[in-house]
């Protein structure tokens, strides 16, 4: 009898492997992008005046008061007040601000933590809980000045020692902070007085503003995280919510915080952030009336709901890629003429539709349209329409006149790689490549992208808001960058090395438009698409704007018509 | 029966260390851990870091250092801390574990009272269209995949009534209501496949008991069909399926997973689901474990239950 219960629960604990090894993987977007971005949406600096007012106990989750009652304000408009509830299948496991890399929660971290800047919903760079800055001529010395009477959700004041103490916690490598790379030209942080800050960089770094951004980033009061473990379940930021209730894998709670800089924001008193893992459900649950904001994750969902008169679809464009990768030292794709007849063969509008109902942008040179200053149009880039002749030419002058068998990567419960791989196989097998995929864990996907060792794979890309943060890591030759796909090319080497150290916009931007043009035309990685972002809310729901990097920077204008 | 008691749970220690040892194995084939959870593919992550990281999670040690340390913590009734939310595992347990609770119990009760009457009714009425059509009901119970049902349930519903179920789980002590809301139709849906376990095991049953001796002998003593039925057939036929019960509460107990999932039910199922995903290794192991040993205890109280109803089984 025993015997059997042992067995019995061996199996059961089998199936529950067998459950998981199918189950799309729901948190971690195989992002092998350098992420960076901002928090909270402002608009231009406006010096906000924050009375001092006498502030609750540092009881950081659970604040006693409710909300106040809305302020009569603005005649038309927006108006305060109400609960929202959101749905979303993907979870967060920890609220840490430096440490947890979960992207869902950068998603929510928009909402409760704030940084020195943000960039905003068009991909720049503005002032947030700084209020200006200077830069001096060498590029080297950033001065910072802070906003007067920002508080911290425990009823602190923010000051310069907290913008230290929270920029030497992420780059303290025994805090193990992912978010350590994109600060690490941080020589020196000086406290010049109570509202101004000093950061001294190793070397000039035309990204450093939108570094600050980042999503590993976020000014939290001095010494109020001595462990890893103290702001897991909990938060002390700045930003327009704060944190009423968070169950892991279920809800996170946010209320209004009464005493935030930018007076009259938040217009909602409270946002659920509700986790319903099945995304139809989900839908129903706002066909319904029970939810009224649905994040949408799944295209074929999104078609669902798209036409519904009841409810309100939208999709804006998104900073993020799908990608095919091709490494250099791999044959035959080693040969740029092998990798250029692939991008040639490609049918990518196919490939869009096939991965993700169309519902997003054709991207050339790995710069998506969301990122609208620094983007090159397709039809501008070379090798972007489909040639089936003149890559079956490209691969006989590489000597492969009858083609060759390739194996193509896919991942474990990325419904759009396996959506896409069958097309680009059909699209390769015109061009007399034979492509046979080859689906493999997640796990084991990052040992070998890590161990420089991954084959032709599809990739997913997102977060990064600079192009030096999608670019450098993943195509500077080591040691200084990474070269994932071993492409070891001086050229592109130089110009992301000037990118990266020059600090105005538009000269920086002569260098990556360069640098689209070389991968369009040897795509040593070949950008796809760039898939919308999709959401799906009642009519009475206004106000919200999605942010290109999918966080949810909009709820903070967002109010409720009803 | 003491000693039995004993025995029976002596031998359950010796499951249970083998319950321990599979799943500390298993999770720790799956190919990740929790480092690269937390770190993704990150950018300039050294390998420092990881290093650092891997060290306070106890990776480092060897793999019976590990297994070592946590039983030893587990014998003392300590299931450890959640790496993932550093919440106490147990806690995190015990915060899920009504909601399983529940729907468990509702879908026992939809078993029961779908299950045992249909059961009857096809055992009495054999080879009819009656019997036919019974078991084809049941058989497609048993073959309609729960999260299939589920969501088509949810949308037809949704659909043609604009309603949907709850999505935020409150307890039944607190607000009946919305706690009902939420969980009759998962509670229906896995009820529906222990339905169809149940009316098998009844009918067959039944039938086996219709055919015996001491019913002939009722009956030819001028006792009433009904009396026959219930005073005889039936309290003799409902002890193998009070077993089946007993079975299927245990899968129930452990084995709600999709239903949690298709619903957004905050229960065991997809704690345990969400742990696995996330290689938080001490609570995919406290929950497996907390599972395994209400299996235990269930079973147990079935085989006791079973010397309780009928009077020939005793355990000496």
């Amino acid at each position: 009898m025993n015997k059997r219960h042992l067995l019995v629960l061996v199996s059961l604990v089998a199936l529950l492997v067998i459950v998981v090894a199918c189950a799309p993987a729901p948190t971690p977007a195989p992002t092998a992008a350098p992420p960076t971005a901002a928090p909270k949406p402002t608009e231009a600096p406006k010096p906000t005046a924050v009375p001092v007012q006498p502030t609750k106990a540092p009881e950081p989750t659970k604040a006693p008061e409710p909300t106040k009652p809305p302020e009569p304000t603005k005649p038309a408009g927006p108006k305060p007040g109400g609960t929202l509830t959101f749905a979303t299948s993907i979870d967060v496991p920890s609220l840490e601000p430096h440490l947890e890399a979960a992207d869902a929660w950068h998603r929510r971290k928009a909402l409760i933590y704030e940084n020195l800047t943000w960039v905003d919903n068009d991909v720049v760079v503005k002032p947030q809980l700084a209020e200006s800055w200077d830069i001096s001529s060498d590029g080297l010395v950033y001065t910072f000045k802070l906003r007067k009477g920002v508080k911290f959700h425990n009823g602190k004041e923010m000051d310069a020692d907290d913008v230290k103490y929270s920029l030497a916690r992420v780059l303290d490598e025994k805090v193990g902070s992912a978010g350590r790379g994109d600060l690490i030209m941080i020589k020196q942080v000086d406290v010049v007085d109570k509202s101004t800050v000093k950061i001294t960089l190793t070397e000039p770094t035309g990204p450093f503003l939108v570094n600050l951004a980042g999503r590993y980033n976020a000014v939290i009061p001095k010494d109020s995280a001595p462990t890893g473990d103290t702001l897991r379940r909990t938060d002390v930021g700045t930003g327009p919510f704060m944190v009423e209730e968070f169950v892991p894998a279920q809800r996170l709670a946010l209320k209004k915080f009464a005493d935030y800089w930018d007076k009259g924001k938040p217009n909602l008193d409270k946002l659920i952030i509700q986790v319903v893992p099945d995304e139809q459900t989900a839908l129903a649950g706002l066909r319904a009336g029970t939810i009224d904001f649905v994040a949408i994750e799944d295209a074929k969902n999104f078609m669902l709901v798209k036409d519904d008169k009841n409810l309100v679809a939208t999709r804006t464009p998104a900073i993020k890629i799908d990608t095919l990768e091709l490494p250099g030292d791999i044959k035959p794709v080693s040969d740029p003429k092998v990798r250029q007849a692939i991008l040639l063969a490609l049918d990518k509008p196919a490939i869009m539709q096939a991965g993700i109902m169309g519902l997003g942008q054709l991207v050339g040179g790995g710069i998506p349209p969301a990122m609208k200053y620094w983007y090159i149009p397709v039809e501008q880039l070379p090798n972007q329409k489909r040639d089936v002749a003149k890559a079956k030419q490209l691969l006989a002058e590489a000597g492969y006149p009858n083609g060759f068998d390739l194996k193509l990567r896919i991942i474990v419960g990325y419904a759009t790689m396996a959506a896409n791989a069958p097309v680009i196989a059909a699209n390769l097998k015109e061009a007399g490549i034979n492509v046979t995929v080859e689906t493999v864990d997640l796990g084991v996907w990052i040992a070998d992208w890590r161990a420089y060792r991954e084959p032709v794979t599809l990739n997913a890309w997102g977060g990064f808001m600079d192009p030096d943060l999608l670019y450098y890591r993943h195509f500077h030759s080591q040691p200084k960058g990474a070269d994932f796909r071993r492409w070891k090319n001086a050229k592109a080497d130089e110009l992301l090395d000037k990118g990266r150290s020059t600090v105005d916009p538009a000269q920086r931007k002569t260098y990556y438009d360069e640098l689209q043009k070389m991968i369009a035309q040897d795509p040593i990685m070949v950008p796809l698409y760039s898939a919308d972002l999709l959401n799906a809310m009642r009519p009475y729901v206004k106000g919200y704007v999605q942010h290109p990097s999918g966080w949810y920077y909009g709820f903070k204008e967002t109010w409720l018509d009803k | 029966m003491t000693k039995y008691l004993v025995n029976r749970l002596l031998t359950m220690m010796v499951s249970l260390f083998g319950v321990t040892v599979i799943v500390f194995l298993l999770i720790r084939l799956i190919p990740g851990t929790i480092v690269e959870q937390m770190l993704g593919t990150e950018a300039l992550t050294s390998y420092e870091t990881i290093a650092s990281l891997r060290r306070y999670f106890g990776l480092d040690q060897p793999i019976y250092v590990q297994y070592w340390e946590w039983i030893t913590r587990v014998l003392q009734g300590n299931l450890g801390i959640s790496w993932r939310t550093a919440m106490p595992v147990l806690q995190f347990i015990f915060s899920r574990l009504p909601v399983t609770i529940e729907l468990t119990f509702i879908a026992i009760l939809v078993a029961i009272f779908i299950g045992m009457p249909a059961g009857i009714l096809s055992a009495l009425k054999q080879n009819t269209w009656l019997d036919s059509l019974a078991r084809l009901v049941a058989l497609t119970g048993l073959s309609v995949p729960v999260f299939w049902q589920g969501t088509m349930l949810i949308l037809v519903l949704s659909l043609a009534f604009q309603w949907a179920p709850a999505m935020q789980w409150v307890s039944p002590f607190e607000n009946l209501v919305t706690n009902l809301n939420m969980m009759l139709l998962p509670g229906f849906c896995l009820g529906t496949a222990s339905a169809a376990v149940v009316m098998r095991m009844t009918r067959s049953s039944m039938l086996d008991v219709l055919r015996q001796e001491y019913i002939r002998t009722a009956r030819a003593k001028g006792l009433r069909e009904w009396v026959v039925l219930t005073a005889h057939a039936l309290k003799n036929a409902l002890i193998p399926v009070i077993t089946v019960i007993g079975l299927q509460m245990g899968y129930l107990l452990g084995g709600t997973v999709v239903v949690e999932e298709v619903f957004g039910l905050p229960g065991i199922g997809r704690l345990t689901l969400w742990a696995i995903f996330q290689r938080d290794y001490p609570t995919v192991q406290g929950t497996i474990l907390f599972i395994a040993v209400m299996f235990m205890m269930v079973n147990l109280l079935v085989d006791l239950l079973y010397a309780f109803l009928d009077p020939r089984i005793r355990y000496a």
